[in-house]
């Protein structure tokens, strides 16, 4: 099992930037086309829709490269757009719970739609279990597991502690394996 | 390997990316720990359905990124500094007022005025209305930034 987008994308990282703060357009290219799944998944995360996931990925992803000689090197670059797409995404879902004066908290987000969809593969059935967990325990579990993030990286995205990461991650993986049983 | 130790390490085992080394402790344990094995197999239909990103998102967003680059000024490039539309105003106002209290701080220039006024002028360091505005200071609103510049210029000289 590798993965696509997330192996070694550290260690060329550096030289990419370099490149795209330079103003190579390609090393740009190379940036979104390597970071894009992640920023993705995500914003989806935080998000209930593949349309404002795309939009918010999109948006924090432009955040992100106007902002790219700003960038500093504290922490990996991969963090550092991630935390910028998931302030986008929580940004996004904001004006979108003004706008239907219905506040989205963590537990209606996680409720399973209502309109009897049946939920036929396996993929579907477990994107919808990881979707009743409250967020910070989604993302953790997502963050660490899809994008291989280690939890101080995680919770620089989530906005927790390292220990309240850990946390979180370990109920939310109690939480799923009782869920799949199901 | 305890079971602590595999908690942490199963994320990275499962997205493949532990050494060879550290691939195979975890494999020895996972055949024989039950709980350990349940965890791997949660995590493993968790990567499995990980969602990617939709075909076309990364030619949108590179797109978008070329747009912004180009309408963007490059990084490092100061911005000119605007003058905000008060400043002139504002320091004719200043140099005005100081102009006028140092104007009228010469004692020859009170007697002159003592001179054509009723009385004797007491020595002020500025003259004020009611309102707290400069006596005799010009309108300044209407003034074009020009005729301003011009008067900050007779004041200063």
């Amino acid at each position: 099992m590798k993965r696509n987008d997330t192996g070694d994308a550290a260690s060329s990282d550096s030289a990419l930037l370099h490149r795209a703060q330079e103003g190579d357009p390609e090393a740009l290219d190379e940036l979104v086309a390597l970071h894009q799944s992640s920023a993705f998944r995500v914003a989806l995360g935080i998000l209930d829709g593949e349309a404002d996931a795309q939009d918010a990925a999109q948006d924090g992803m432009l955040r992100a490269l106007k902002g790219l000689a700003g960038f500093r090197g504290d922490a990996s670059f991969r963090t550092w757009l991630l935390v910028i797409v998931a302030n986008e995404a929580r940004s996004m879902l904001r004006r979108r719970a003004r706008r239907r004066e219905a506040p989205l908290d963590d537990e209606l987000a996680g409720e399973l739609p209502e309109d009897g969809v049946v939920l036929r593969t396996e993929v579907a059935r477990v994107r919808a279990v990881l979707a009743r967990l409250p967020e910070k325990q989604r993302l953790a579990v997502q963050l660490r597991v899809d994008e291989g993030l280690n939890f101080r990286e995680v919770g620089d995205v989530i906005g927790s502690s390292e220990g309240a990461t850990r946390v979180n991650y370990h109920h939310g993986i109690r939480r799923l394996r009782e869920w799949l049983k199901e | 390997m305890t079971c602590q130790e595999m908690a942490n390490r199963l994320p990275d085992w499962t997205s493949g990316s532990l050494t060879d080394a550290e691939s195979a402790l975890v494999a020895e344990h996972l055949d024989v720990c039950e709980d350990c094995s349940a965890q791997a197999s949660v995590l493993g239909a968790l990567f499995v359905a990980r969602p990617e990103a939709p075909a076309g998102l990364a030619e949108r967003i590179a797109r978008a990124a070329r747009v912004q680059a180009h309408a963007v000024p490059r990084a490092g490039v100061k911005h000119a500094w605007h003058r905000p539309a008060w400043a002139l105003p504002a320091a004719a106002v200043f140099l005005l007022a100081v102009g006028t209290t140092i104007l009228f701080r010469d004692p020859q220039m009170i007697e002159m005025a003592s001179a054509l006024g009723d009385g004797p002028l007491e020595e002020s360091p500025i003259w004020v209305t009611d309102d707290g505005a400069v006596a005799g200071a010009p309108v300044l609103d209407d003034l074009s930034d020009e005729a301003l510049t011009a008067l900050v210029d007779e004041l200063g000289s």
